[in-house]
């Protein structure tokens, strides 16, 4: 055969033989997500953990939108109780722990308008605590400039006289307050979810319930301002959480002199990832405050409801204002992250509950929590099915109880209306 | 034999042997890439699909993925079918597979879109890279990269690559609006502004930019502007989606009802009103007795101009349901808006008869009676509207009207101040209250309303001027 033919057979078969390998390969062999995934493929309970029961005032026959609680000891006798407010009702509560695990619930007002959020600080310094209210005006989509901010000031005897501080603005959603600029006087950093426009603003305190603005980030969705010093510079800064165009976490650093910077510390790329809600907490109690963070806001689409990727993750302080992001698992429509050793094995665990879940499915989660196995690995565990459209958790300690219990609210905005509650206590069991 | 016969015989046994061998080495290739598939193949998972359709239609492309005379078709149906349902560690493994087979850059992309879904932002931008190499035309891969980098505070890098979409689409206006948005973080208003203008230029329904346009103008100390931006804002609420059509056709492949609704949204408001009729329709094919898909398929098509086909949509979705009085109210502003008066008609009382405690068809029952000059059988209609929805702001409204109507002022003062309890600065309620304390000589309560109409964005200029101007009459200047 001559050697022209021969080279024809070749070329033919070597052509044949490249087809398939002449693109480019990927650049490195990827660990798939079954290998890094941590969540376990079948339901582990944790139903025997808690017990629940009604907390505060037993549920009326409608539908309660309660829009915040916060657990703190508001009469500052030595046990804790609750502070919350309801959207709907435009009333701002309390839950008082009038002796160990016995409640009382007492309302502040009814005079807010769409409340949003409580906290307590002692903004007059005098010693007690009074309370900021972060009032949206309407807590259903709107645009226009209804937000508000009131600070009820407390007289030492729990009685209240409310300051409209801020007003005429778009919708609050967060109030939090701390002496920025280091002249002794609290001042409040301010999330306005708005709609199409939202801001983010800390308000320099002049004393006699006189503030002046300062805007730090002018876009809309703002849900949350925590406080604490974030990067180590014995400063506190504010940290932020935005979902509406964007979903992003932001740092806005304090410069101690009035001044802050702005850094986006995560974002996600998917502008309905639905971030819910941020808290802050030293997660893997390194000294440094790490950001909660679940992203379930049903909310955030033309149809309420769930979606394949909400869920709750962690931001760790890495130090200096650097974080890294780690998922903590799936959780279909999660929202307000708490951190607590619920297990008593010496290292916290996270719990979120579900706002925004298949409720027609009676498998679907209203309560999870995400159990750490001490190298921050963390298993979703059930606590419960029922009741649904939870939004709202934080963690109260009962005096001769060990392990710390449960505070759920409910806000029940769509159907189906079939488990309802209003708020709840979950006692542990012990188990 | 001579010698041409010879030569002959040797070209046909050269013949044969290339023959053979291209056989042989086809037999081997075909093997060899069947192996290769075989690699990349997901098992079929059983645990997590809770849907028989979705578990035959991957059982059958996997099955035709192993044995099948297209392995490498069917490989690209089940990545489509695994990413699309959510099944991203199958989907994976067969993206995989198809780069390793293909690499085309509609499979990096959609690998990279994988990573990103998944919050691994390295993983995503090294893929996009390669992207970026095999289709430097495919403007939402900077898109992507550019979003990748601001979520990570890059800022120069989220520049750069919004840069180059543009380059590569002059008019791209989520790029535009992502290069005010870093402008904005620099406080550079004025770069901010120039860009944000460009987008509205180019897409005055852009409502994305127009929402970032106000903030600006706000930072301008531009007040008119900043009112005007935000009347664009209310009126084009969408805005930001822009057509991505490597990842927007995936949604074809899901089996998820919900997500393929919402998939059409999406699709819908980016101007691919063709895939989003693709989408409703394969959202019916899974679910034909679902009304509300009927329902949302109607509005789609009557968007499109297709009307008969939307009223027989928007009857079928009654047919199935005629307890969702959203069925009949949509149908009757459907008819209402084309003139079809007496069948809107029709449509509510029809949906009264089964929803009679409905507070949408409550509302529309008072504005026919009203129509009609009923007044007071208008005015209880609203009212069981509002008892029935007390954070409605709308009934209130509309029982002010009909106290006005019935010259019960004071009621409907009465009511306009509940309207503002639900909607704090609802423009109407705003000038009425502001014009009733002109006339009442009410001077403090008239200046507070007037002012509130003037900060209200919603509240037209020209009535602002009209009640400065009666306010003035009254009481001098404000």
């Amino acid at each position: 055969m001559s050697p022209r033919i021969l080279s024809l057979l070749f070329a033919t078969l070597a052509g044949l033989a490249l087809v398939p390998g002449c693109k480019p390969k990927p650049k490195e062999q990827k660990q798939t997500f079954r290998e890094k995934k941590q969540v376990a493929e079948r339901e582990v309970s944790a139903r025997n953990l808690f017990q629940p029961e009604v907390f505060g005032n037993p549920p009326s026959e409608d539908n309660p939108w309660i829009s915040n609680a916060v657990v703190v000891d508001l009469d500052q006798d030595g046990l804790e109780d609750l502070i919350g407010c309801e959207g709907q009702k435009n009333t701002v509560f309390w839950v008082r722990q009038t002796e160990p695990g016995v409640f009382e619930e007492i309302t502040l007002t009814d005079e807010m308008l769409a409340p949003a959020h409580v906290d307590a600080n002692d903004i007059d310094d005098d010693g007690d605590l009074d309370i900021l209210v972060a009032c949206m005006g309407q807590i259903f989509p709107n645009n226009d400039l209804i937000g508000s901010v009131v600070i009820l000031e407390n007289d030492g005897q729990q009685n209240y006289t409310p300051h409209t501080v801020l007003d005429h603005v778009a919708r609050v959603t967060d109030v939090r307050a701390a002496d920025f600029d280091g002249d002794g006087l609290k001042d409040l950093a301010v999330a306005q979810f708005g709609y199409y426009e939202g801001e983010v603003r800390w308000m320099k305190n002049r004393g006699n319930w006189q503030f002046d603005s300062e805007i730090l980030l002018s876009l809309p969705g703002a849900i949350n301002v925590c406080i604490a010093d974030m990067n180590g510079d014995r400063t506190l800064d504010i940290v932020t959480i935005i979902s509406q165009q964007y979903e992003e976490v932001y740092l806005f650093p304090n410069n101690g002199n009035g001044t802050f910077g702005q850094k986006v510390l995560w974002g996600s790329t998917n502008q309905d990832y639905g971030s819910s809600n941020i808290r802050l907490a030293d997660l893997n109690r390194d000294g440094r405050q790490d950001i909660l963070y679940t992203n379930g806001d049903g909310f955030d689409y033309a149809e309420p409801g769930s979606r394949p990727w909400h869920g709750v993750q962690w931001l760790e302080n890495k130090g200096e204002g650097f974080f890294q992001f780690h998922r903590i698992g799936d959780f279909k429509g999660a929202y307000s992250p708490v951190a607590a050793d619920f297990d008593l094995d010496g290292d916290l665990d996270v719990v979120a509950v579900s706002g925004f879940n298949e409720w027609a499915d009676p498998k679907s989660v209203s309560v999870m929590l995400f159990r750490n196995d001490g190298q921050m690995n963390f298993t979703p565990e059930v606590i419960a099915n029922t009741p649904t459209h939870l939004i709202v958790a934080d963690v109260i300690h009962i005096p001769g109880e060990a392990q710390p219990s449960l505070i759920t609210g409910a806000f029940l905005a769509y159907p189906p209306f079939d488990h309802k509650s209003r708020l709840t206590v979950w006692r542990p069991t012990g188990e | 034999m001579n010698q041409q016969g010879a030569r002959w015989k040797i070209v046909a046994v050269i013949v044969v042997l290339i023959a053979v061998a291209g056989g042989a080495g086809y037999g081997w290739l075909r093997n060899s890439q069947k192996a290769q598939i075989r690699a990349y193949v997901p098992e079929v998972p059983t645990a997590s699909l809770n849907n028989d359709l979705l578990q035959a239609r991957l059982e059958d492309a996997t099955d035709r993925a192993l044995n099948g005379p297209d392995p490498v078709e069917a490989l690209d149906e089940l990545a489509a079918v695994y990413q699309a349902n959510w099944q991203l560690d199958p989907a994976e493994t067969a993206l995989e597979g198809l780069i390793e087979l293909r690499g085309d850059a509609k499979h990096w992309y959609r690998l990279a879109a994988l990573y990103e879904s998944q919050s691994d932002f390295e993983a995503a931008l090294g893929v996009l890279q390669t992207v970026v190499e095999l289709a430097p035309a495919y403007a939402p891969a900077q898109l992507r990269i550019a979003k990748i980098h601001v979520a990570q505070n890059e800022l120069q890098a989220a520049r750069e690559a919004y840069a180059a979409a543009l380059k590569i689409a002059p008019q791209n206006g989520p790029a535009l609006v992502g290069l005010a948005r870093i402008a904005m973080r620099d406080e550079d208003w004025a770069q901010a502004r120039k860009d944000l203008e460009q987008a509205v230029a180019n897409d005055p329904t852009d409502g994305t930019a127009w929402s970032a346009l106000s903030s600006v103008y706000d930072r301008l100390e531009l007040p008119e502007q900043a009112a005007e931006a935000r009347r664009e804002t209310a009126a084009n609420p969408a805005g930001g989606e822009y057509s991505d059509p490597w990842t927007d056709e995936l949604a074809l492949y899901s089996y998820d009802v919900y997500q393929l609704r919402v998939s059409a949204s999406s699709v819908r408001a980016a101007g691919n009103r063709e895939l989003a009729l693709k989408l409703f329709q394969r959202a019916l094919s899974l679910d034909p007795q679902n009304a509300q898909l009927h329902r949302e398929l109607a509005m789609h098509l009557s968007s499109m101009g297709e009307d008969e086909k939307a009223l027989s949509q928007f009857r079928k979705a009654a047919e199935l349901e005629p307890e969702d009085s959203d069925n009949w109210s949509y149908m009757s502003q459907f008819l209402h808006e084309r003139g079809l008066e007496q069948e809107a008609e029709d449509a509510v009382w029809k949906g009264l008869s089964y929803n009679p405690e409905s507070p949408p068809l409550l509302m529309y029952k008072g504005k026919l009676l009203a129509d009609d000059g009923h007044f007071a059988a208008a005015l209880q209609a609203f009212e069981k509207s509002r008892d029935l929805r007390p954070t409605e702001v709308s009934a209130y409204i509309q029982i002010a009207q009909m106290h006005f109507r019935l010259n019960q002022i004071d009621e409907g003062i009465a009511a306009m101040e509940e309207a503002l309890k639900v909607e704090p600065d609802h423009p109407l309620a705003l000038t009425t209250l502001a014009i009733h304390a002109i006339g009442e000589g009410d001077r403090e309560r008239a200046e507070k309303w007037l002012q509130q109409a003037k900060a209200q964005y919603r509240v037209p200029r020209e009535d602002v001027a009209e009640i400065e101007h009666r306010f003035q009459m009254r009481f001098g200047a404000l």
